[in-house]
């Protein structure tokens, strides 16, 4: 059946693309406003020109911050993709264990942001936690409130542990939807279990891998309330990301020109690796 | 191998549950033994409202 094409459907979506610019557009052109000027209160403002971009641009704090802030990103997505997909792979294909895996595997998904931070900040005491009395009981010197080392194995973890499930149940659907003449194939050709993934599995998955890296890349990116919680970006500043650090500079030291700056400076660069992750990995689909 | 597959899903959602244990059990010790003592269930248990 051949479809007819009507231009006035995009009449339809007009509503909702209004609401979404406004919405969208209207929040992000305050914080262009205050980017580029400076006030000493009474709602008098004057231009500063590009100063806070050049501000946070040299800030050595700044490049302090978003060192932490790739470091943080890079460490969950080397852990969770690869151990996302590993627990795929062992998971039961159907029956009444899968049902049992998905369900217990989703439980940190529905869990509020500052539970995660409030329930690990309680886990990880060294005193009264379990993983934190577990680890100095086996000899091991662990206190997230005063050790930087300890705090960043505490966020990774913890970080890990909330959402490494979203990564297995888009994994699981990836295997799931592999037609099972593959795996006939594979086997009358005699291919090994290692081919057998490397070649049918991993190109099958490729797509939701794709979203599930776009999907952790943003959020790990813009995490904010489980290492507030958590650590409070401390001890010292070890832990403080980019969007401690944003809200530090906007509430904590009312500097809007700067955290407005900041915030700019930080929504381009996410959109920035974001385009380019996914334009360098659908390019083999186009050619 | 393929035997004790089970164990990688069996291990990840222990380490799933054992924070979230961690929190049920807290909710039920009172500040005494929350900060007193380290125990893995709550040994009086406190189901009176204290909020």
């Amino acid at each position: 059946m051949e479809k007819t094409l009507n231009n006035k459907a995009w009449f339809m979506v007009l509503p909702v693309l209004l609401i979404v610019a406004l919405n969208a557009v209207v929040p992000l052109m305050t914080v262009v406003n205050y980017s580029v000027q400076d006030t000493f209160g009474d709602n008098v403002f004057f231009f500063e020109g590009t100063r806070w971009f050049s501000d946070v641009l040299a800030s050595e704090r700044f490049h302090g911050a978003l060192m932490r802030q790739f470091a943080f990103t890079g460490t969950i997505l080397v852990i969770e993709i690869p151990l996302g997909v590993a627990i795929a792979l062992a998971m039961p294909r159907s029956g009444f264990w899968a049902s049992v895996c998905l369900v217990f595997m989703a439980l940190p998904l529905l869990i509020p942001w500052n539970v995660v931070g409030a329930m690990w900040n309680i886990y990880a005491l060294p005193d009264i936690g379990l993983l934190g009395y577990g680890l100095n009981w086996l000899g091991i010197p662990y206190d997230y409130t005063q050790q930087p080392l300890s705090a960043w194995f505490t966020v990774i973890l913890m970080d890990v542990w909330h959402w490494t499930s979203l990564v297995v149940l888009l994994a699981y659907a990836g295997l799931q939807s592999i037609d099972d003449n593959y795996y006939r194939a594979a086997q009358i050709d005699g291919a090994s279990r290692w081919a057998v993934f490397r070649f049918i599995q991993l190109p099958k998955m490729k797509h939701v891998l794709t979203i599930a890296v776009l999907l952790r890349f943003m959020d790990s990116f813009m995490i904010y309330t489980e290492p507030f919680v958590l650590t409070g970006g401390g001890p010292g500043n070890t832990t403080t990301v980019l969007s401690i650090d944003l809200v530090k500079a906007a509430l904590g030291e009312f500097n809007l020109g700067i955290a407005s700056a900041m915030s700019i400076i930080y929504f381009l660069m996410t959109l920035l690796v974001c385009w380019l992750f996914y334009s360098i990995t659908m390019q083999g689909d186009q050619k | 191998m393929t035997r004790f597959r089970w164990l990688v899903p069996t291990l990840y959602i222990l380490f799933l549950m054992l924070p979230i244990y961690w929190l049920l059990n807290m909710s039920f010790k009172n500040t005494n033994e929350i900060l007193g003592t380290f125990t893995l269930w709550p040994q009086n248990l406190e189901i009176y409202p204290r909020y």
